[in-house]
């Protein structure tokens, strides 16, 4: 029904733009329309819908269902690249706090160190 | 079964809503494409394609009836069938030598459906592209030229030149029977 309006609407377009006021055009129009009704009611109805489901089933992705029992698995190979994403970034700020703790407890040892040596030097 | 709950089992991707809509549809859906195609075998490859592309962007779909599924379907269909025929060389060419055919009475009058279907696919494809475009889908001349990078006046040319040889084809039936 839809179709058959909008086929109504844009031909009225075409009609009301172009050289196509006249009878034999509006007669040509209404034969269009008979013949688009016609055509769009045909059914192949000896085709093989199981064979075609089969054909297509296969291309489809598998179904969503499956996806929560996927994502308690532990991680798949194509989920690994994003872990490894935002593994150097990890890295490098355990790389930089941990050389940060090293260089304070370097420096607070060696400050003790020095002062427990002058000290003794004083007495 | 009811159409929104089809729909809504192929949003939830549920195979045994994406069968139900599949075996309701493909028998005219083929048509389709075969009206684009101008053969089965084509016209099933366009068709399952069809389908995927509506069931994977399925999200897009807002349903409004249940003439909504076919409309939408439809429409895709239309869409996937041009896209394989732009593969094909020269779809817009003029294809054969135009004839002076009476436009008095017309002939496709007198012939069942599915015989002026099987005349439409016999028609070479930049007829066929147009004439199905125009006639059949109700495109207007303007959106032809958009869809299929024309212009207006060619598409007009092509409608024209379709209907005369279809117009032939009849006489030609009538005066020694449809051939296979």
């Amino acid at each position: 029904m839809a179709s058959q309006h909008k086929h109504n609407s844009t031909h009225q377009k075409d009609n009301q733009k172009g050289d196509q006021q006249d009878p034999f055009n509006q007669i040509q129009n209404t034969k269009d329309q008979a013949l688009s009704k016609r055509i769009l009611e045909l059914r192949a109805e000896n085709y093989d819908t199981a064979k075609g489901w089969e054909k297509l089933s296969g291309r489809l992705p598998v179904k969503s269902t499956e996806v929560p029992v996927q994502q308690l698995a532990p991680p798949s190979d194509s989920q690994r690249p994003q872990q490894k994403k935002s593994r150097p970034l990890l890295s490098f700020w355990k790389m930089a706090v941990a050389a940060m703790v090293l260089l304070a407890a370097g420096f607070i040892v060696g400050r003790y160190s020095n002062w427990h040596k002058t000290g003794n030097q004083g007495r | 079964m009811e159409a929104i709950r089809i729909i809504q089992g192929c949003k939830e991707n549920q195979p045994w809503a994406q069968k139900a809509l599949f075996e309701q549809l493909a028998p005219s859906m083929i048509m389709v494409c075969r009206r684009y195609t101008g053969n089965l075998p084509d016209a099933e490859e366009v068709m399952l394609s069809g389908f995927m592309q509506f069931f994977l962007k399925i999200h897009l779909f807002e349903y409004r009836g249940e003439g909504s599924i076919s409309a939408y379907l439809r429409r895709i269909m239309i869409h996937e069938s041009l896209m394989h025929l732009r593969k094909q060389p020269n779809i817009t060419e003029q294809e054969i030598e135009d004839t002076l055919v009476s436009e008095e009475q017309d002939p496709l009058d007198r012939l069942s459906t599915a015989e002026i279907m099987e005349l439409i696919t016999r028609l070479p494809t930049g007829y066929r592209t147009i004439f199905n475009l125009y006639v059949i889908d109700g495109m207007s001349h303007r959106e032809i030229a958009d869809l299929l990078h024309i212009k207006e006046g060619t598409s007009k040319s092509q409608l024209s030149k379709a209907r005369r040889l279809l117009q032939q084809m009849v006489i030609k039936i009538n005066n020694h029977g449809i051939t296979t």
